[in-house]
């Protein structure tokens, strides 16, 4: 387990990327005690509010929306979700995509052609479009954007497994396994399974801040979560129309929000992957010292 | 210091040059009052194994070192009497490529690979001459030709994929010749290349020295390569010039125990002159030259000499002239200095 | 050569067969009867029966295929039962607006991503290169409406520099200086991403390619910094450049979405947008298959564009046809 411990050291070295882990860490916490941190209750006007107070109102830290609820209470509950469409589609993709990346890469021929052709017709959709195009058939709701995200990201992840598991399979080891009957699956999971996790966690955390953003893309044109519930998507497109009436925070802060979640796990991913890949990493040093080397020569 | 003695038309003179570089444990000391002197129309030869400082010394002398990576260059370099150390960026420019070329390293990975070959070498006769397109095209072309490349049109029009390793390797030659400069540098100009290419390059170099009169600095690894061409020799280790001297001489009467390994490393001297296949086992200088940055006040080859004995570990010898024919026969070894001594 | 270039455009036939399958399947994800809910919940039953009939939703799976596949080689995309016109003529029109905004948002972004990115690799290290790239990796995370919203809020509301929705002034239509005018803001909303990617890819495509030996070799003739990055530097990283770019335009179509609802730009998007809230299925599936085409042949051009820039890739294909 030396290999980890390298990685973590790594990627706790990294400025960035510490930043970005603390971030997460801390809308996880803050979505886990949301109840607790709310200073008023996400979907009720509390009590002595009125519509639209501005930010810095006493107890209205980022001030109301147009209801006269709490934006910052608001904001805190819509981590929970936001947390949600993030992880769980990108998750589940993950899981399908190691399938289907594993059999497509594994046995090249017919099976494989046949996964990596259909999923050519999806890379024809640019993403949000996809993404729109099935939440909308399904119907509103946090359930069916998920769904599609989990539909849309599958492609990516699966190019990514189908490609690692190409140049794995065709290393030595592996055909020795082959020789020595070693079982198919077995191969799959043992051998080729643990060499395509790395690259797949790293863009896996890449694509959870992108998909966060998709998903606000949603709630705006109505899709996802629905009124009252908190989310920040759609608390930042409500806001659309008090802009021409001079109340840009109502939209600007659940912006805000997106932004630095998005960007915290871009942050990671960027971490991750300069921290997980052992062999680009020496290969960087090893470059720096043979420049070196070549102007000393 | 000692200062080799000049013939007439020098071209290149190198004094007690020092080149000192950043690295992340501090500066360090990569060339160590290095003496050179070219003169117009000569063949010299630098050897010494990777990190001796061969490629920095070229480097040092066109200023093509990486800002980043350079500290301060002290001494003096002198092209035609002229010191470029302190000049601008803009009169170096000058001298690169027009006075002082160089012949590419790698020709693989040394010519653009999205133009034609011609293309890349009328570039340069165009941005460094006052010559037309056509008088530029026109001189490509016989240089081409004068590298012995029968298809010239063909080449011209090729790109350097389309070519073979030694195809390739006269273009960056006649690349390096497109401005008539008076030096060109060939830094391993063979070591890419096979056996029976590398000698043809090798009378190609000798050919150009004829016909155009150009000076050649070789720089290699290879005593073999020395002796096919170079009139003079200069043996580097450690950033220090250990032994130089004319190529004869130095071959046939090493001094330094250092360069006597380089010889020894070759399968047999004869296979040059002979183009026989080698007979002699090849011989292994062992250990790693010393580090830089970590230096003892003694020799700087002693801690892989066979023959050093304690005063060579205390001691670093000087460049001193050797008992000769060749009166620039020049050795840093303390033990000839002793021999010499005892001799005398 | 032309080999080639005729079967990597016959290549594209089974994606967009396979694009038409999709697009026509999405109709049979809609859980209950389509029909229902294009109609609403308050239609009659003989109405919804109707529109069934008319749909074709009583055919085999098959013979409505085919039968769809046949109008749309005709330029038929069908016809919007909310809006109650063919789609073709609704969509098409507003195709070419889309067009317009992407068009120009791709210029947006190729641009100012390739200045940014070509600084920055070259001062690597300066306080620019690290705000520039700062700012590129904030710009990534940004949703589009947001950034759309924002613009409109401090450009147009705040400063009253730009126009805040549609494409010409209404009450006193310009020529192309009014259509910049509107254009401006719902472009750089849609290019903000794509040019924060195309600008972090072009630093760090330019930083390699200064690394190579050519580069240096160049150099050493003493030919000008200047010249050489030009003449070398750019045009060898150009191909991964036109690859990224090729692959924002996707980005771009579906951000444009976003700003053309905000600006209430009259493009596809905005259909779309209205499709989705009023369950326009027809509207939708012929909007999302329109853009995929598109996108498909963009791929297509920047292949063919790959291959004619790489004088090594051409040899490679003549002498695998060979």
């Amino acid at each position: 387990m030396k290999g980890w411990k390298i990685a973590c050291s790594a990627f706790f070295t990294d400025k960035v990327a510490t930043v970005g882990a603390v971030i997460i860490i801390f809308a996880f916490l803050v979505a886990l005690f949301a109840p607790i941190l709310a200073p008023y209750h996400p979907n009720e006007v509390a009590e002595g509010s009125i519509r639209l107070m501005p930010p810095g109102t006493d107890g209205h830290l980022l001030g109301t929306d147009q209801q006269g609820r709490d934006i910052l209470s608001r904001i805190i509950f819509g981590t929970q979700t936001s947390l949600i469409s993030a992880v769980v589609p990108v998750v589940m993709a993950a899981v399908i995509s190691i399938g289907l990346g594993i059999i497509a890469g594994f046995y090249q021929g017919v099976v494989g052609n046949i996964i990596m052709r259909i999923m050519d017709v999806f890379f024809a959709f640019p993403a949000v479009l996809l993404a729109i195009a099935i939440a909308a058939i399904l119907g509103p709701g946090l359930l069916n954007v998920i769904i599609a995200m989990i539909i849309v990201r599958i492609p990516y992840m699966t190019r990514v497994v189908y490609t690692d598991t190409l140049q794995e399979s065709q290393k030595e080891y592996i055909e020795a396994a082959k020789a020595f009957g070693v079982g198919r699956i077995e191969i799959m999971f043992k051998q080729i399974l643990p060499n395509v996790l790395p690259s797949l966690i790293v863009y896996s955390t890449t694509l959870a801040g992108v998909t966060i953003v998709t998903v606000a893309g949603l709630s705006f044109i109505g899709l996802g979560v629905q009124p009252p519930e908190a989310d920040w998507g759609r608390m930042a497109s409500d806001g659309s129309d008090l802009l021409m009436l001079g109340h840009p925070f109502v939209t600007f802060f659940p912006g805000i929000a997106i932004l630095i979640l998005s960007f915290a796990f871009s942050m990671i991913g960027d971490g991750l992957r300069n921290a997980l890949d052992p062999y680009e990493r020496s290969k960087v040093k090893k470059e720096k010292v043979n420049a070196k080397k070549a102007m000393v020569a | 210091m000692i200062q080799a003695v000049r013939k007439k038309e020098a071209f290149l003179n190198v004094t007690n040059l020092m080149t000192k570089i950043h690295t992340p444990e501090g500066s360090m000391t990569v060339l160590d009052h290095i003496n050179l002197s070219i003169d117009k129309g000569d063949i010299m030869a630098i050897v010494g194994e990777s990190g001796s400082g061969k490629s920095m010394t070229i480097h040092s002398i066109l200023q093509m070192i990486t800002k980043n990576l350079l500290d301060s260059y002290a001494g003096e370099i002198e092209v035609e009497g002229k010191s470029i150390l302190d000049i601008g960026e803009k009169e170096m420019q000058q001298i690169r490529g027009k006075k002082i070329s160089l012949v590419a390293q790698n020709a693989m990975t040394s010519l653009d690979p999205s133009y034609r070959v011609g293309k890349q070498i009328i570039e340069i006769i165009l941005d460094k001459t006052n010559l037309s397109k056509r008088e530029a095209i026109e001189k490509a072309l016989y240089l081409l030709e004068e590298m012995g490349i029968d298809e010239a049109k063909r080449v011209f029009q090729s790109y350097p994929h389309q070519l073979s390793g030694g195809l390739r390797q006269r273009v960056v030659i006649a690349m390096s010749l497109a401005c008539d400069p008076d030096l060109i540098i060939a830094d391993e100009p063979t070591s890419a290349l096979d056996p029976s290419v590398q000698l043809q390059v090798l009378e190609l170099f000798k050919k150009i020295n004829r016909d155009l009169g150009t000076a050649i600095l070789i720089i290699t690894h290879d005593f073999g390569v020395v002796a096919r061409i170079a009139e003079s020799v200069a043996v580097m280790y450690a950033g220090q010039i250990v032994e130089q001297g004319k190529t004869s001489e130095v071959i046939y009467n090493p001094q330094h125990p250092y360069t006597n390994s380089l010889l020894n490393c070759i399968p047999d001297l004869d296979w040059i002159f002979l183009d026989g296949v080698g007979k002699k086992p090849l011989f292994q200088i062992k250990g790693e030259p010393p580090n830089l940055m970590n230096l003892s006040s003694g020799c700087r080859f002693a801690n892989r000499c066979h023959m050093a004995k304690d005063i060579c570990r205390s001691k670093l010898p000087e460049l001193k002239k050797v008992h000769s024919p060749d009166l620039n026969h020049l050795v840093r070894c303390l033990l000839t200095e002793r021999r010499e001594s005892y001799a005398k | 050569m032309t080999r080639f270039f005729i079967n990597r455009i016959l290549s594209t036939i089974p994606v967009l067969l396979g694009v038409t399958i999709f697009v026509f399947l999405l109709i049979q994800l809609i859980p209950g009867d389509p029909a229902k809910s294009i109609l609403g919940g308050d239609a009659t039953a003989e109405a919804v029966e109707s529109l069934r009939e008319e749909m074709g939703l009583n055919e085999s799976m098959i013979v409505q295929y085919t039968s769809w596949m046949g109008q749309l080689l005709q330029g038929d995309l069908g016809y919007s039962h909310t809006l109650h016109t063919p789609i073709t003529e609704e969509l098409l029109p507003r195709f070419l607006n889309s067009m317009i905004l992407t068009v120009a948002s791709l210029l947006i972004c190729v641009v100012l991503g390739v200045v940014l990115g070509l600084i920055s690799a070259l001062r690597k290290g300066s306080i620019l290169d690290k705000a520039s790239m700062g700012v590129a990796l904030i710009g990534a995370s940004m949703p589009v409406f947001w950034i759309a919203l924002m613009l409109m809020w401090l450009f147009s509301l705040e400063m009253g520099l730009f126009p805040v929705s549609g494409m010409y002034n209404m009450r006193s239509p310009g020529g192309w200086m009014d259509l910049l005018h509107h254009l401006i803001l719902p472009a750089f909303a849609t290019a903000t991403v794509s040019l924060a990617v195309i600008a972090r890819l072009t630093r760090s495509t330019i930083i390699d390619t200064l690394q190579k030996d050519y580069v240096k070799y160049f150099q050493s003739f003493g030919l000008s910094k200047s010249k050489i990055n030009i003449v070398h530097v750019l045009r060898n990283s150009l191909p991964p450049i036109i690859n990224i770019s090729g692959m924002q335009v996707g980005y771009l179509m579906g951000g444009a979405l976003f700003s053309e609802v905000v600006f209430n730009w009259p493009g596809i998007g905005q259909a779309l947008y209205v499709a989705v809230t009023s369950n326009d299925y027809p509207t939708i599936q012929a909007g999302i298959l329109l853009i995929a085409i598109t996108f498909v042949i963009v791929n297509l051009i920047v292949d063919l564009l790959n291959v004619w820039l790489s004088p090594k890739l051409q040899d490679s294909i003549k002498s695998n046809a060979g």
